[in-house]
This record gives structure tokens, C-alpha cells and sequence, in this order.
């Protein structure tokens, strides 16, 4: 995979990937005390459509005041990335009390996970500058942040996954979300 | 809650997770070894890795005005 590494650019772009991203799980006030619950996960990577974004950022940040604000966006989609060697354990959400299987490197699935035939992940080799250890995108646990907060964290921004590869992940994940669950047939004949 | 800003209060503002030397995101795990170093430059504090996700628990007093 390619990325541009640079300073953070002005704008937030389809396949940035920022670091510390939190998501609010809930908010919750009783007698006076209001208690937030979010999950800080160390890498994101923006999914939204880049036209989108850009349509986004220029009635935010409008040369002439837009006539109308039809085209901003209230949230940007992410999905996170975990360390590889994590996935592989099953022990990538220890920390949030959620256990997850194990994948055999050594057998075919882990073999999938690498080439990219699991449609649920896609599996990032990031050049040796940026000293990330090779990761996965899970697809499944996609979030919304708020497009403003995400702005304000560009001092997180890590690097951007070049054009054609974030297309491909880009059209990865639009395939594992338009997927369709079809029934067990065997099962319920059974049943 | 400053009810104007809609700023929490910092000295009303308490999180449950505790900070440690870090490491960047989605390094290698860490050898036996040197998990046992991170245990003991932070003993009494509750240990954890920062290449995985983790929760956070804020809780705030709102402030009559």
C-alpha cells in the first residue's frame, strides 16, 4: 500500500488516518452528574467519499457566502485499524471487555486476511517511515465522528493512503456493507 | 456546566482511566519483559496498552448558575 506522508492538510480528505479518535458510546445524566462513555481507538481511517468532504469544506470555509449549506455533512465515516499481530491473537478489544476469535496466520484464512479475500477486513503495510506495525481495517465496527471534531484533530493526522489504494478499500467496504444476509436454508429445514 | 459556554469545569471533571507511558499506535506487542518494565514505572496506576482501543468514563457535576 501507498501512503503520503505529510504536514496535515487543510482539509479532511478519504483515506486519512488519524490517531486517537474517540467515539461516544453514550451520555447519560442523573441527579445532576452527567457521565460520557467513549472508546479512544489509537488509528482511524477516514471512509467518507472525498467529494463529499470537499463539498463539505467549501461551505464551511466558502471565498463567497453559499447560498445554501445543502451539501454539509454532519459526520464523517470511520473505521478503525488494529495491529495485525492483535487481530491474528483475537486480543485487539481486551481493553473494551470484548473477545474476539483468533485467525490462524499460518492456515487459509490467515493467508485471506493478507491477500485481502476476507471481505470484512483489509489488511495496511505501512512503510517503514511510519513505524506502524502492518495492520487491518475491521469494516464492521465503522463509526460516525463529527466532522468538526475530526477537523480539529489534524494535529493526529498520520498519513494518507494514496489514490487507487484507498479506492480500493473505498469500494471494499461499500461491498461488505451492501452485502446480503441470506438465510440458512439447512437449518431451518431442520428445524 | 457552564451553562453559556457548554464547557465542562475541569475540577468537576473526573475520567477513570489513567494515563501511562505510551507507546505509538500499533506497534508490536510487547515482550514479556518489557511489559513487566511498564508495570513497575507505573505501579499503583492501572496498566494499559494504548496500540488497542480503550474506554474512557468522564464524569461531571453540572453548576447551578
Amino acid at each position: 500500500m501507498k501512503v503520503r506522508i505529510s504536514k496535515p492538510p487543510l482539509r479532511v480528505s478519504q483515506g486519512d488516518i488519524y490517531r486517537d479518535i474517540e467515539f461516544i458510546e453514550y451520555v447519560v445524566e442523573k441527579e445532576g452528574i452527567i457521565e460520557v462513555s467513549k472508546i479512544i481507538f489509537p488509528l482511524v481511517i477516514v471512509l467518507t467519499q472525498d467529494c463529499d468532504l470537499e463539498q463539505d469544506y467549501k461551505i464551511r470555509y466558502p471565498k463567497t457566502p453559499p447560498q445554501t449549506q445543502d451539501k454539509l455533512i454532519l459526520s464523517v465515516l470511520v473505521a478503525p485499524i488494529y495491529n495485525a499481530e492483535h487481530v491474528y491473537l483475537g486480543e485487539h478489544l481486551e481493553q473494551i471487555e470484548i473477545n474476539m476469535r483468533q485467525i490462524d496466520r499460518k492456515h487459509t484464512e490467515g493467508n485471506y486476511l493478507i491477500n485481502n479475500k476476507l471481505p470484512r477486513y483489509h489488511y495496511l503495510d505501512f512503510s517503514p517511515q511510519l513505524q506502524i506495525a502492518p495492520s487491518v481495517i475491521d469494516f464492521k465496527h465503522y463509526f460516525s465522528v463529527n466532522a468538526n471534531y475530526l477537523r480539529k484533530k489534524r494535529s493526529d493526522f498520520v498519513c494518507q493512503v494514496s489514490p487507487l489504494f484507498r479506492e480500493d478499500i473505498s469500494q471494499r467496504f461499500a461491498s461488505y456493507l451492501a452485502r446480503i444476509g441470506l438465510p440458512d436454508i439447512k437449518k431451518k429445514a431442520t428445524s | 456546566m457552564d451553562k453559556e459556554t457548554h464547557i465542562f469545569h475541569d475540577e468537576y471533571t473526573t475520567e477513570s482511566s489513567t494515563d501511562t507511558p505510551s507507546e505509538p499506535p500499533n506497534q508490536p506487542p510487547k515482550r514479556k519483559n518489557e511489559e513487566k518494565q511498564q508495570e513497575q514505572t507505573v505501579s499503583g496506576q492501572t496498566d494499559y496498552d494504548k496500540s488497542k482501543p480503550r474506554r474512557v468514563i468522564i464524569k461531571a457535576r453540572e453548576i447551578e448558575q
